[in-house]
This record gives C-alpha cells, sequence and structure tokens, in this order.
C-alpha cells in the first residue's frame, strides 16, 4: 500500500515537474555526474565531450572563477580562495557565494508530509524550505534528455547562410533594399533629376525644409514630381560677414544656374534625355555685405513647372523673394521653398472650398463687388496692435482673435460718426463680406447660390448724441450650416450667417487711446437628420437591439469564424425547442 | 406526490393553465437577467506578456545648444538627408529573455553619441521600433514604436531611461483569427523625403491606430557635466511586461455567462411555478380527475407534474 502511495507520488513528481521551471533556472552546471551514476548511458554527455573535448571537465568548471591565479570574490568553487569554501565551510571569508559557484542540484519536492514511506531507487534527501517552516521530500532529477540542451549543429561555409535565414533576428545589419526600377518617365512623388552642366553629375532637385522637430533647413530633401507643396525652414548665421557671400543657400543663383532638369529620368533606354533649363523670372542681383547688414538674400524660391503627363518636364521658371538681414553675432533667416507644378493653364488662380458642400478646415467663402473673396477677421502685429493683414475663418472651427486698435482721439461729437466708422472698417476688413457663399464651389455670377449676410449695427436709440458715443468693441460672427443631401454622402451647407457687433457706452469728452478689439467666431450645426436606424436598411427588431448581441456579432463577421453562425443557429433551435418540449 | 396526479383534457382549463405557468416560470427569468445589465459578456480582458523582439530601427534627435540638432537614424536615406548634421553614433543593443521561456523579457539599448567639446545636448528624441504579437486569444501582430523626449535646461553627459513597453488598446482585440491591421512600418525607411523621416508626421501617423504601444513609467534620469572627451550617451532598459489585453468574447463565451445568469433566476421561479402546481392540484382548485398511484402507472397521462 505505501509502496504504491510512493509510486504514484513519484509520479505525481514527474509530472509536476514541467510546472516549476523557474527551480532550474539558476542551476548552471548539475551536479549529477552521468558516469558516476547508475543510469543508461548517458548519451549527450558522451556527445558534450566529443565536441569539445578542451571543455571535457565542463561539469567541474566553476563560472565565477573569472582570474586565473587569484581568488574571486564570492566565488566559493575557486580552488584559489581555499578548500574551505569549496564546501561552503562556516570558515570562509565570504558573505554569501555566487549564483552557480557552488553545486546546483536538479530537485523536485513535495511536502515531506505527504509521504508515507520511500523505497525508490533514485537519490531522494529531505531538507527544509527557504522560511523553515516545513521538511520538503526531494528526489534528484536524473533525465539525461531534459537535464542537457541539445547538441547544436555544427557549422560549415555551406550551412551557414541556411542557419542564418533560419535564426536571424532583427539586428543592426542593414536589409538588403531592392532599387525601384527605372521609368520612363516620372510618377507622382519621384525625385526630379537635375544635371550639372560643367560636370555632367547627375543629383535631384532640393526643397530644403526642417526636420526633426528642428525648423533648421535639411538642404537635402529632394522634391517630389507633382507634388506642389511650400516647405519653409531657418538658418543660423553666427558670422554673416563671411557667411553673407560664401554661402550658397543664400545666393539666388545657386538655385537656378549651372544645372538643369532632365525631361524625363535616367533609364535603361535613355541614358542622355533632353535638359530644361531653369528660367528666372527676374535676374537677381547677388548677396552683398554693407556695414552689418547682408543684402539681397533669398527669403523665398518658387519653382514653377509645366510638365505634360508622361512627356516629362517642359519648362521650369523660378522666382525669388530678397530679403536684407543684419545682426550680429546671431541672425536667423526663414526661407521658404515652393514648387508649384501646372499642366496647361498657368496659374492657379482659384481654388474651390469644396464642391459642392464646403470641406471642414476650407476657407468661408464670400463675395464682394461681385468677386469672390474670403471671409477674415482681425489679426494682430507682434506688437498686439491691428494688422493690415487677417486671418481667415475656416469653416466649422470657433475662432477668436483681438488686436489694440489705434484710436488716439479725444472723443467730439463732431469725431464721433468718424471714429464708429473706422472701427466698423478695422472689423470688417478691406473687402466687406455682403454675400456668403452657400456651397464651397458657389458661382460669382448666380446670385442664387449666395446668402445674405445680416448685419447687426448698433442702434443708437435713447443715447444722447451731445453725451455718449456709441463704440463698437466686439464683433460676433455666426454661421448656421447643416448637412444637406444624402446620408452617404452629405454635404455641408452654410444656411446663414450675422455679423453682431456689441458696443460700449463711452462718454464724450474723454480721450481714447488704444481700444482692444475682438472678434468670435461661431459655427451652429443645425441638421436635421432622419429618423433612426441611420445606416443600412435591415429589419426592424420590435426587442431592444442590444437583446441579440452575440447573435448579431456572430453574423456580422467579427469573429471571422464561420462556425460561429452554425452555432449560433444551433443555440437558437436547441433554446426553442427546450422550451417547446419543457411546456 | 400522488395526490397530484390527474387526469384533465388537453383543451381543459388545466392544460391551459400549465401552459402559462410555464410561460411564466422561463420568459421572465430572461427578461429579468436582461434588464438588469450585463446579461451579455461584451468585453473581457486577460493577461499576457507579448512576444516583443526589437527591430533594431532607431531614429534619434539630439538638440543642442544654440537651437542647432544633431541627428542619426538605422535609415540610410535619412542619414543622407541630415548632411552635415548627421552624426554616427556607437548603438548596442541586447534582449534578455531572464525566465527562460521563450519570450524577451526586456532590452537594454545603449547609445554613446560622439560631440564636440563645444557641443551641449539639451535634449534627446529617441524612437525605436519594435515587433509585437499576442497569441493567447487572436493573433495580433503589429509593428509599434517606443518613444522617448526628455529635455533638461542644464547640458547632460548621460540619460537613464527604465520603463515598460505598454499596449494601448482604443478598440478590444478579437477573440480569435489573426489581425495584422497595424503590421505595417512606423517609418517609410525606404522614401527618400524628409516629410516621411519627421517626428511630428510619424507620431500623428501612429497615433492614427487603434492599438498602439507606449513607452511608460520611463522617467529619464538626466546626468549633468560632461568631460569634453567624453560623449553623450543614452542607456535605456526597456522591459516587456505581462499586460492585460481587452478583447471582445467570442459567441459561446457570452452565451455562457448569459446562461449562467439565466439558470440562476430561473431555479428561483421553477421552484415557485413547482409550489403554485401543487397548490392548484392539490385544491383541486382546477378540475381534474384524480387517478390513484397504482393505476397511474398503466394509464397513459396527458401531464405529469
Amino acid at each position: 500500500m505505501a509502496a504504491a502511495q510512493s509510486i504514484i507520488l513519484l509520479f505525481l513528481v514527474a509530472v509536476l515537474g514541467k510546472a516549476e521551471p523557474e527551480q532550474e533556472n539558476d542551476t548552471l552546471y548539475s551536479e549529477e555526474d552521468p558516469t558516476n551514476k547508475t543510469g543508461p548511458s548517458e548519451i549527450p554527455e558522451v556527445r558534450r565531450e566529443q565536441r569539445a573535448g578542451r571543455r571535457a571537465g565542463s561539469l567541474s568548471a566553476c563560472p565565477c572563477d573569472l582570474h586565473p591565479g587569484f581568488c574571486d570574490l564570492n566565488c566559493c568553487c575557486d580552488s584559489r580562495c581555499g578548500s574551505k569554501c569549496s564546501v561552503e565551510g562556516s570558515e570562509c571569508p565570504f558573505s554569501f557565494c555566487l549564483p552557480g559557484s557552488t553545486r546546483a542540484v536538479s530537485w523536485m519536492c513535495l511536502e515531506k508530509s505527504l509521504i508515507f514511506q520511500n523505497n525508490t531507487p533514485y537519490f531522494t534527501e529531505i531538507v527544509s524550505d527557504s522560511n523553515g517552516c516545513t521538511l520538503l521530500f526531494c528526489v534528484q532529477l536524473n533525465n539525461s534528455k531534459l537535464n542537457y540542451f541539445q547538441k547544436p549543429r555544427v557549422i560549415t561555409k555551406e550551412n551557414l547562410p541556411a542557419l542564418l535565414a533560419q535564426y536571424e533576428g532583427p539586428s543592426f545589419i542593414l536589409p538588403e533594399q531592392t532599387e525601384p526600377s527605372p521609368s520612363t518617365f516620372y510618377r507622382v512623388g519621384d525625385p526630379i533629376q537635375i544635371s550639372f552642366a560643367a560636370s555632367s553629375i547627375l543629383s535631384v532637385l532640393k526643397q530644403p525644409t526642417s526636420m526633426f522637430a528642428s525648423q533648421l533647413c535639411v538642404d537635402e530633401n529632394p522634391a517630389g514630381f507633382l507634388e506642389s507643396k511650400s516647405t519653409s525652414c531657418i538658418r543660423i548665421f553666427t558670422n554673416l560677414t563671411r557667411s553673407c557671400t560664401t554661402d550658397p543657400a543664400l545666393n539666388a543663383a545657386s538655385y537656378y544656374r549651372d544645372f538643369s532638369v532632365l525631361k524625363v529620368p535616367v533609364n535603361l533606354t535613355v541614358f542622355q534625355p533632353l535638359q530644361v533649363k531653369i528660367i528666372p523670372v527676374s535676374m537677381p542681383a547677388p548677396p552683398r555685405m554693407i556695414g552689418s547688414t547682408c543684402y539681397n538674400v533669398v527669403s523665398e524660391v518658387v519653382y514653377k513647372v509645366e510638365f505634360n503627363g508622361i512627356h516629362g518636364i517642359q519648362n521650369v521658371s523660378v522666382q525669388f523673394n530678397l530679403a536684407n538681414i543684419y545682426g550680429e553675432p546671431r541672425s536667423i533667416l526663414q526661407q521658404r521653398f515652393s514648387l508649384n507644378f501646372w499642366n496647361r493653364s498657368p496659374f492657379i488662380n482659384k481654388q474651390r472650398s469644396g464642391n459642392p458642400g464646403y470641406i471642414t478646415g476650407a476657407p468661408l467663402v464670400a463675395l464682394y463687388n461681385d468677386t469672390q473673396q474670403y471671409v477674415t477677421v482681425l489679426q494682430n502685429q507682434d506688437n498686439g496692435q491691428c494688422s493690415e493683414k487677417r486671418y481667415r475663418i475656416r469653416f466649422r472651427e470657433s475662432m477668436r482673435s483681438g488686436c489694440q486698435f489705434n484710436a488716439s482721439v479725444k472723443l467730439e461729437e463732431t469725431n464721433c460718426v468718424h471714429l464708429q466708422n473706422s472701427m466698423y472698417q478695422a472689423f470688417q476688413g478691406p473687402h466687406y463680406p455682403g454675400r456668403l457663399a452657400i456651397t464651397g464651389n458657389a458661382d460669382a455670377s448666380n446670385p442664387g447660390e449666395w446668402n445674405n449676410i445680416f448685419t447687426q449695427r448698433c442702434t443708437m436709440q435713447g443715447i444722447q448724441p451731445s453725451v455718449h458715443c456709441m463704440i463698437p468693441i466686439s464683433l460676433e460672427i455666426q454661421v448656421i450650416w447643416a448637412q444637406v443631401g444624402l446620408l452617404s454622402n452629405p454635404q455641408a451647407q452654410v444656411l446663414g450667417a450675422r455679423y453682431h457687433y456689441i458696443c460700449k457706452l463711452q462718454s464724450l469728452g474723454t480721450y481714447i487711446n488704444m481700444l482692444p478689439l475682438m472678434t468670435t467666431v461661431a459655427f451652429t450645426d443645425v441638421t436635421k437628420w432622419p429618423e433612426p436606424p441611420r445606416s443600412q436598411p435591415r429589419v426592424y427588431w420590435k426587442l431592444p437591439f442590444d437583446f441579440f448581441f452575440p447573435f448579431k456579432m456572430a453574423f456580422s463577421g467579427v469573429g471571422r469564424n464561420s462556425g460561429n453562425q452554425a452555432g449560433t443557429l444551433l443555440v437558437t433551435l436547441t433554446l426553442c425547442g427546450s422550451l417547446i418540449l419543457n411546456t | 406526490m400522488a395526490a397530484l396526479e390527474g387526469r384533465a383534457g388537453l383543451c381543459s382549463l388545466a392544460a391551459a393553465a400549465l401552459l402559462l405557468l410555464a410561460a411564466l416560470t422561463y420568459l421572465p427569468p430572461l427578461l429579468l437577467a436582461y434588464r438588469s445589465h450585463g446579461f451579455w459578456l461584451k468585453r473581457s480582458s486577460y493577461a499576457e506578456q507579448p512576444s516583443v523582439r526589437f527591430r533594431h530601427e532607431v531614429l534619434l534627435a539630439g538638440l543642442t545648444a544654440g537651437g542647432a540638432s544633431l541627428g542619426w537614424s538605422s535609415f540610410s536615406a535619412c542619414n543622407r538627408l541630415l548632411g552635415p548634421r548627421l552624426r554616427a553614433p556607437l548603438v548596442s543593443a541586447r534582449e534578455e529573455d531572464t525566465n527562460q521561456d521563450g519570450v524577451m523579457d526586456r532590452l537594454h539599448f545603449q547609445l554613446e553619441l560622439p560631440l564636440q567639446s563645444t557641443e551641449q545636448i539639451l535634449g534627446v528624441q529617441l524612437l525605436l521600433t519594435f515587433d509585437y504579437q499576442l497569441q493567447r486569444m487572436s493573433t495580433f501582430v503589429m509593428q509599434s514604436m517606443a518613444f522617448l523626449q526628455t529635455f533638461s535646461p542644464v547640458p547632460g553627459s548621460r540619460v537613464f531611461v527604465n520603463g515598460d513597453l505598454r499596449l494601448r488598446q482604443r478598440q478590444p482585440l478579437g477573440h480569435c483569427g489573426l489581425d495584422s491591421r497595424y503590421n505595417v512600418s512606423v517609418i517609410n525607411g525606404s522614401s527618400p523625403f524628409a516629410w516621411d523621416y519627421d517626428l511630428v508626421n510619424i507620431v500623428a501617423a501612429y497615433q492614427e491606430r487603434n492599438v498602439t504601444t507606449f513607452l511608460s513609467d520611463s522617467s529619464p534620469i538626466w546626468v549633468v557635466g560632461r568631460a569634453p572627451s567624453d560623449p553623450f550617451v543614452i542607456q535605456a532598459t526597456i522591459h516587456y511586461p505581462v499586460d492585460l489585453i481587452v478583447y471582445q468574447p467570442g459567441f459561446w463565451e457570452m452565451i455562457k455567462f448569459a446562461w449562467i445568469q439565466y439558470v440562476c433566476i430561473l431555479l428561483i421561479f421553477l421552484w415557485i411555478c413547482e409550489r403554485i402546481k401543487t397548490f392548484l392540484f392539490q385544491n383541486q382548485v382546477l378540475t381534474t380527475i384524480p387517478v390513484l398511484p397504482v393505476s397511474s402507472i398503466l394509464s397513459h397521462k396527458e401531464h405529469q407534474s
């Protein structure tokens, strides 16, 4: 009975052994020496010794003995530290033994109280556990297959690439990059090739830009074919006197002279494609240093490229904006680079804000004297005063902007009206929007496509013009819009807008210097949605739709498992069947 | 029990009452279980240690005093763009499987950026990419990244980072199948354009994903004071911990949990129904013909309770 029990327990030990891999982790070297034991022939050990004859005694090795001839600290198996330590004697000076420096043995342990009698031939020991509360009955593992790594393959010149291909993980070794096959024409996004006349070196047209969270110019960025893009970046000069005349980035000539654009890219069939000269619209002067100012520095470069489908680039012109910079020892220049591609009409003079409905973020279009304008609001300068420039209102974006209006008058009855008018003028801008485009593609010649803007100025009723003056200080632009058309293809429409001024009473006789003005823009959505369900037509469920959630999920293919649908049917039938049978 | 046995016609009042009673027994528990919320298990979670491998793709930007920057990446096209700002560092990476379960547990990453004695690093931006895989429920494969950004007002010599690579989900994963939606590279390493290496664009595109990884609890430690000949060193240890993954349970799992709830309430109703039936037939509230227990074995029964 007891024997049977212990055999069962040993079987349990063998089964449980796999569930405790941690116990073996620190076992760098196993104590058991297969040659000394009575087990069957230990094949792995024989192989180990054959493979590395030099390390034949690896089982008796000491992994922490790293300094030959010296005693390694806390290395209890180091023979140089004396025999006391090698058996972990009490006279050893070390505070602890490094893992691996004592003979670690693979044990599988059970609580001792579970074992009645031990009659197994295997080596067993009774030890107390780490906190010393319980006694453990331990069996030493003697599994030649589990205790050793499998023998790795022998590497030859032939199987090395195959092994690498099989086991290689990611590393810093660069993967081989396949070069795209050369095309006979430029595709969208292809770098535009250029050729230097003097050396006939091939390169690509550059469009400097900022990179890596820094605004500093990266000169090597190529320009992409048909990607009309504008980039800007800054350059910092610490020695302007020298850089002014020597830095090619400041010299307009370096952006067009000495090289020409290739009409089509170099490929297998065309080695010498036609070259297209870059023509400057006006000949810019080279940079010149006078005093501490550098004149004629390039601040903007605009390339205009005419293309013709697969026939490539026909014509390239370049236009410059020059600026003067100064400042020692550090001067900063912002440069702008634009590439505009055009096919037949040379300039894109008009851009729609949507077709037909407004695109979110597109500028709001208004009509001023029968010409199309954008609706704008106040913009401030660097000193906070109202600027000539104005911000555009973008569709569906709430805005608030303000600036200081420089009035500098003593308020009198005579100049009150004039001040009012000039402030209304400041709010409205130079182009007062009379009518607002209902859709993004409104045609100026069709009055049906434009809505009136309701302007609500401050009323002068009940105010004595001899005592007070009404000054507009704030403008609220309220735009009402809605989605119209098909649910699957909604189009945003502006239904109407209001300019609502808020005024302040100012006593006459006071001196006005600066007046803070403010404009706010609000978009209100009044879309009338159809009755739900709004998406695709489906069976109308009388019960709450959520009640059939799993069935819905299963049928909508979220699980991507065809078995689910069969399962659903089965369960439905079973449920129905059981209900019928029970009644 | 014997007293319960009786006879009644198929269309009798007793049969109708039994039918009604059965309906009142089986249906209300269903409605009760459903109306008290949580009937269908819609979200569930499990813990799994993801199988993560460092892809050895690195993007580094070091911001130096004076507004300039130095950079390096493991992409040759990006290095070409950097031109004079390129500074090739010494990079070393090692992944460790401490518990030998076949899944990597942490990454040791070290980067030594050589600097001139006059250059000073005030901030670093480091982007590392990983292969991330989950397989306990659905096989989820993606290429993800860890982004580290740290600045100091005082020029530094070293920065230590020790954090976890955690999963961020905006959407539950599936319970089965292969999900390789996001098994696309974080950085388009073959592109020659600076646009594709701009951190703003990389992060914006990455955050569009519903499932991402991020570096959590990294709290970088800056060490200031650099010897003129020393490089700037970034030492990072990134752990790959067990993560809690939210998933959408499968059909059978939902049914199982719903069934448990239903049956629990049903048991009470069955007991009540039993008592009502006993009362009805014992007291002959409904007209049935009582049958003796002995003859009941032989006789055909329409209903048995």
